[in-house]
């Protein structure tokens, strides 16, 4: 696994979470992730980086998150390793 | 006076690389410009196979163009990517003329990266901008000039399904080969992602209007639907059977008129030729052979036609989370479920797009287990065995037909299940895919895919296998051998007696034949490696059969035609002719105990030269190909030798 890291900017003064624990429709910036290099770059190539926004479409296996018009499936797995903060 | 002849430089076809991120309508693209003047070939080197066309450009040049793989980032450390990077840099060849980036302008941001990537590397580039109708319904506004302005080479807007704005392509094309507009792209791009993002965001900030990020109810609900743990798993069940369905239903028609083409060949053959070596090769080496096999080509064809259409609509990404579900208990991720469906038309483009599995152990267990599913090279054998177990009952040989399908697959999954907790030690890689937005699909595309496969079907049919079937041939019919003694008196008994004279010559010509075939170079191998089955209930004619069929699976029938039948005319029937065959002891030889083990033996044994050639390529090893060929044949015997044993003892049906 990567070693957790960190956006810089912080979008908003809600706390950090899993992405897991976030609900349908809402927004979140990416602020960490914990998965491996391979996933890590996967994840940036799709749009999802560090400090991207995106939408969670839907919750559970698969976790969906559209990342401007990029829909990306995420396995439960993946979802629970990437720490998020919800944005307005 | 004649004209002098041009110049070498005006006769030139241009190199044309064609790259893009997946589901960009990349290949769409590359279908439109070069229709079926296409080809696949592997990389040098490598296990990727790309298409290569040729095509005119707006100045009547011509230009080959090659379809790279789909590549997010030439930067990701994944084989499309190596192969898009090599080729960039004149692997095989030297460098490409020019470069085409296809672009998604309904997702221009993500799309950029892989363009930055592209200048750096400072060759003539044009940006063919896909999908500009889905931008704009989108509420996306794009500025194409400043957008070129940005790139610094042209922009065209062009709609691949529609074929529109090909034109404008080739002429762009033609424009930066002849080195007249925007010959080279500027300064290279920088390749630290944090200013690559930074130029991406300046360029997106000047050529684009509107964010395009709105939800789409419709595709809200279907993914909702279609990724469900259990509306999401029937909808599975039913397209696949669908699938299934319409492959076997609408294939058995043109199956039926190939069949009948070549029986009256064989038969026209049979009644031209006088009586002689020759004729018995053409007809039942050449003409059978073939016969055999290309009755095969419209299943094949048909599959891969509605995988096409399906993998365009988008419903397959959404497939291969549903089917994550099941095969991660088995150590193998979702990924891995377009190949293992591909490998039931043939195993060779199975294993082939196992290279769109990012984790090598994941793609290894994947590639070692894909021949388990029922090719379509095993349909004969399994319609002439189960016809053979079940004579009287059509359902309860359709039942067993679709048990050869289930035993297929639950020899894969659980010998991924072995396989992932014994050599590729781990866990399956957990999916992060991509979801491609719901489109129409191409009909156009997915011909061409359907014409493509069913071409390369057919040219392994035409040179492996036929040249196998007459090997065969030769191997049953030489050396020739005298009639024995039983038969001389036979016919010497049918010229005193002209009331029974019928009778005793169809006598003789059965011993003959078979007295011929016992001691041919076929018969005396499958007698030295009888013993070897013997414990499945196999002859040696059927030992025969099965050593030739591990060349190529769907050869059996044809080789068991050509031994059973040997020179008499050509049946109407291979399966009746087949069917009451007899051993050397006068039995019945497909007896329902032997039936059943070879029918299970032919559900898991790995019999197909290719298969192990692609296995040794993907895998990056004979050794792989080794613990395939050893591991299927292995369990191949064991389950027949108890299948046999059961029907002994418990009868079946």
């Amino acid at each position: 696994m990567l070693p957790t890291e960190t956006a810089s900017a912080s979008p908003a003064s809600d706390p950090s979470q899993a992405l897991t624990s976030m609900r349908v429709g809402q927004r979140g910036a990416l602020q960490a992730s914990d998965v491996t290099p391979e996933d890590a770059q996967l994840l940036g190539a799709l749009g999802l980086e560090i400090g991207a926004t995106f939408r969670l479409c839907k919750t559970g296996g698969p976790w969906i998150v559209q990342v401007g018009a990029t829909r990306i499936g995420l396995a439960p797995e993946i979802a629970r390793r990437l720490v998020v903060q919800p944005v307005s | 006076m004649t004209s002098p002849p041009a110049p070498a430089s005006a006769v030139r076809s241009f190199r044309v690389a064609l790259l893009g991120n997946p589901n960009t309508g990349k290949t769409t693209l590359f279908n439109k410009l070069c229709g079926l003047r296409a080809k696949t070939a592997n990389f040098p080197g490598t296990t990727t196979d790309a298409r290569y066309g040729t095509f005119r450009l707006a100045d009547g040049t011509s230009a080959t163009v090659t379809d790279l793989p789909g590549a997010y980032r030439l930067s990701l450390d994944l084989p499309e990517a190596e192969v898009c990077r090599r080729a960039l840099e004149g692997d095989p060849g030297g460098p490409p003329d020019a470069v085409v980036a296809v672009v998604d302008a309904s997702n221009l941001s993500r799309h950029l990266y892989l363009v930055a990537e592209l200048r750096s590397y400072g060759l003539p580039m044009v940006v063919a901008l896909n999908m500009v109708d889905m931008a704009r319904r989108r509420g996306l506004s794009l500025d194409v000039e400043k957008l070129s302005v940005e790139l610094g080479c042209p922009v065209v807007p062009v709609m691949a399904r529609a074929g529109e704005g090909l034109d404008a392509l080739r002429s762009a094309l033609a424009g930066v080969l002849g080195g007249e507009a925007a010959p080279r792209s500027p300064a290279p791009a920088p390749l630290d992602p944090a200013e690559v993002r930074q130029w991406i965001d300046s360029v997106v900030e000047h050529s684009l209007t509107g964010d395009g990020d709105e939800s789409d109810s419709v595709t809200e609900r279907l993914d909702k639907a279609f990724t469900h743990p259990i509306l999401g798993l029937a909808v599975f069940v039913a397209v696949m059977g669908g699938l299934f369905w319409t492959v076997f239903s609408l294939a058995s028609v043109p199956m039926d008129l190939i069949d009948a083409i070549f029986g009256a060949l064989g038969g026209a053959l049979a009644s031209w030729l006088p009586e002689g070596a020759l004729r018995d090769l053409l007809v039942d080496g050449v003409v059978g052979g073939i016969a055999g096999t290309v009755i095969f080509l419209p299943q094949i064809c048909l599959l891969f036609f509605l995988i096409s259409l399906l993998e365009d609509t988008g419903y397959l990404a959404r497939a291969a989370f549903v089917m994550d579900r099941l095969l991660c208990r088995f150590g193998l991720p979702g990924h891995a479920f377009v190949p293992l469906l591909s490998s039931h038309a043939c195993a060779l483009p199975g294993i082939m797009s196992t290279r769109l599995i990012p984790d090598f152990k994941d793609r290894l267990a994947t590639i070692l287990v894909a021949p388990f599913m029922s090719c379509s090279a095993r349909l004969p054998v399994y319609v002439l065995l189960t016809g053979l177990l079940f004579p009287d009952s059509a359902s309860k040989a359709a039942l067993a037909f679709a048990g050869c399908y289930a035993l297929g697959a639950g020899a894969a999954l659980i010998s991924a299940w072995i396989f992932r907790r014994s050599w590729l030690k781990g866990r399956s890689r957990p999916m992060v895919l991509e979801l491609p937005t719901y489109k129409r699909p191409s009909v156009h595309s997915a011909l061409l895919t359907a014409f493509h496969q069913g071409r390369v079907f057919i040219e392994k049919a035409g040179t492996v296998i036929v040249a196998i079937c007459i090997v065969m041939w030769w191997l049953s019919a030489y050396p020739a051998v005298d009639a024995p003694a039983e038969v001389v008196d036979l016919r010497a008994q049918a010229e005193a007696s002209p009331a029974q004279a019928e009778t005793l010559i169809a006598e003789a010509d059965r011993l003959e034949s078979r007295h011929a075939q016992a001691n041919s170079f076929a018969g005396r191998i499958g007698r030295t490696m009888q013993p070897v089955f013997a414990p499945l209930g196999f002859d040696w004619q059927i030992t025969v059969g099965v050593l030739t069929s591990f060349l190529a699976r769907e050869v059996f029938v044809s080789t068991m035609a050509v031994l059973l039948v040997g020179e008499e005319e050509l049946p109407d029937g291979v399966i009746s002719e087949i069917q009451s065959a007899t051993r050397d002891d006068g039995a019945l030889l497909f007896d329902p105990a032997t039936s059943a083990s070879l029918l299970v033996f032919f559900v898991l044994a790995m019999q197909c030269l290719p298969t192990l050639a692609v296995t040794r390529r993907e895998a990056g090893g004979r050794r792989w190909a080794l613990v395939q060929w050893l591991y299927m044949s292995g369990l191949a015997w064991i389950a027949a030798f108890v299948a046999y044993r059961v029907v002994l003892m418990w009868g079946i049906g």
